[in-house]
């Protein structure tokens, strides 16, 4: 049987040379119970083809379906940018920042800073106007400005009120810079610096 | 459909005619099914493969190389996802503590409506089941699919030889299974 077996298989799948499907099918021919055999073999493997009722209207959904699915996944450029410009932003300003941030990074050009901030004179007065307090840290060494700041409540009152009596912006920046320590001076950048006021974010 | 015909529509469609893919498809979605479905065992599965075929179809039609065959790529494409699904599916067995029957697909939701045909292709998709994967494959390919085992060495990348060993060990095994069953 399992010899039959072998060879019928092989027969149906078209693997006997031509010799020995001749002779195989001389002996289907000859022999009966053979031919009963390969018949029975035959019906019975075939059976696993045998067709089966579908619902044909599945495959009319088939591709509307899968286009559906391409539509959804094809690259939406507008939603893109949208998410990628705030990381060109970030990735901008990265790259940038270090350069616009020079000036503070050379603490000791006082020259130079000084000259910058005063450029723009409103720049100036939202960066002073949104200054700190005065504290051990900032020791006020000129005493006419001490005199304005014993009257005012903040030091920016107290710079005001003295540009407003005795100098322009230009000089008073300079003075007052001036008058700063190394480490006051440092300590007023890095404040102005971490509350982005001199360059006007806040 | 003609070679040289499924070639003009893709070329058609790769020039922007939509239609042309539709008919490619029309021509090709009952075979990526139906080999799908006697891979993996059940329509739900069977259906999210051919939908994928079809998504991948659309999306990397620009890539087929216009020297080989359409039919064999497009096997190709449908057997890497079925025995991708029946991978995870062993995975999931693995690492799951429910009972491997629970995995399987219930039936409810089927193309197949007529109880005796469904009864008939449970009997099937059983006796696949049990055959190795290798021999699953050629099995399924040749037996239902009637392709040549140059196009399933294509598919598949194993060699004819090997090929023609395994769907004889597969066919034995499953005429066995059949007999048991009667």
């Amino acid at each position: 049987m399992n010899k039959n077996i072998e060879l019928f298989i092989k027969y149906l799948d078209k693997q006997l040379t031509l010799t020995e499907r001749e002779k195989f099918e001389a002996e289907l021919s000859n022999d009966v119970d053979l031919e009963k055999e390969f018949k029975q073999f035959s019906e019975l493997y075939n059976s696993t083809k045998n067709n089966v009722d579908v619902d044909e209207r599945y495959f009319s959904t088939l591709l509307p379906n899968a286009k559906i699915r391409i539509e959804k996944s094809k690259p939406n450029y507008f939603g893109k940018i949208v998410y990628a410009l705030p990381v060109v932003i970030i990735i901008m300003y990265l790259i940038i920042s270090p350069f616009t941030n020079k000036k503070f990074n050379e603490k000791y050009n006082f020259e130079e800073f000084t000259e910058e901030f005063v450029l723009d004179e409103n720049l100036a007065i939202s960066a002073l106007s949104n200054a700190f307090e005065p504290t051990e840290n900032y020791t006020i060494e000129d005493l006419e400005l001490l005199e304005f700041y014993e009257k005012s409540s903040t030091i920016d009152e107290a710079f005001f009120d003295y540009v407003e009596e005795n100098l322009s912006f230009y000089d008073i920046d300079k003075y007052i810079l001036a008058e700063l320590t190394e480490n006051e001076y440092v300590n007023l950048l890095e404040e102005l610096e971490s509350n982005k006021i001199y360059r006007g974010i806040k | 459909m003609e070679k040289d015909l499924e070639y003009e529509l893709i070329k058609k469609f790769l020039k922007g005619n939509e239609e042309a893919f539709n008919r490619l498809i029309l021509n090709y979605q009952k075979l990526i099914y139906w080999h799908a479905r006697r891979m993996v065992g059940n329509h739900l599965d069977a259906d999210e493969i051919t939908q994928q075929v079809i998504i991948v179809l659309y999306k990397k039609l620009h890539s087929f190389k216009f020297n080989s065959s359409v039919k064999t790529w497009i096997y190709k494409i449908t057997q890497t996802r079925c025995l991708n699904l029946i991978r995870k599916r062993k995975l999931r067995k693995f690492f799951s503590l429910e009972n491997s029957e629970a995995i399987n697909f219930s039936g409810n939701d089927d193309i197949v409506t007529n109880y005796e045909d469904k009864e008939k292709l449970e009997r099937v998709n059983k006796i696949l089941e049990l055959l190795p994967l290798k021999q699953r494959e050629v099995f399924v390919l040749r037996h239902f699919q009637n392709l040549s085992y140059e196009e399933i060495s294509e598919i598949t990348g194993k060699s004819v030889g090997g090929l023609k060993a395994n769907y004889f060990h597969a066919s034995k095994k499953v005429f066995r299974m059949i007999k048991k069953d009667e």
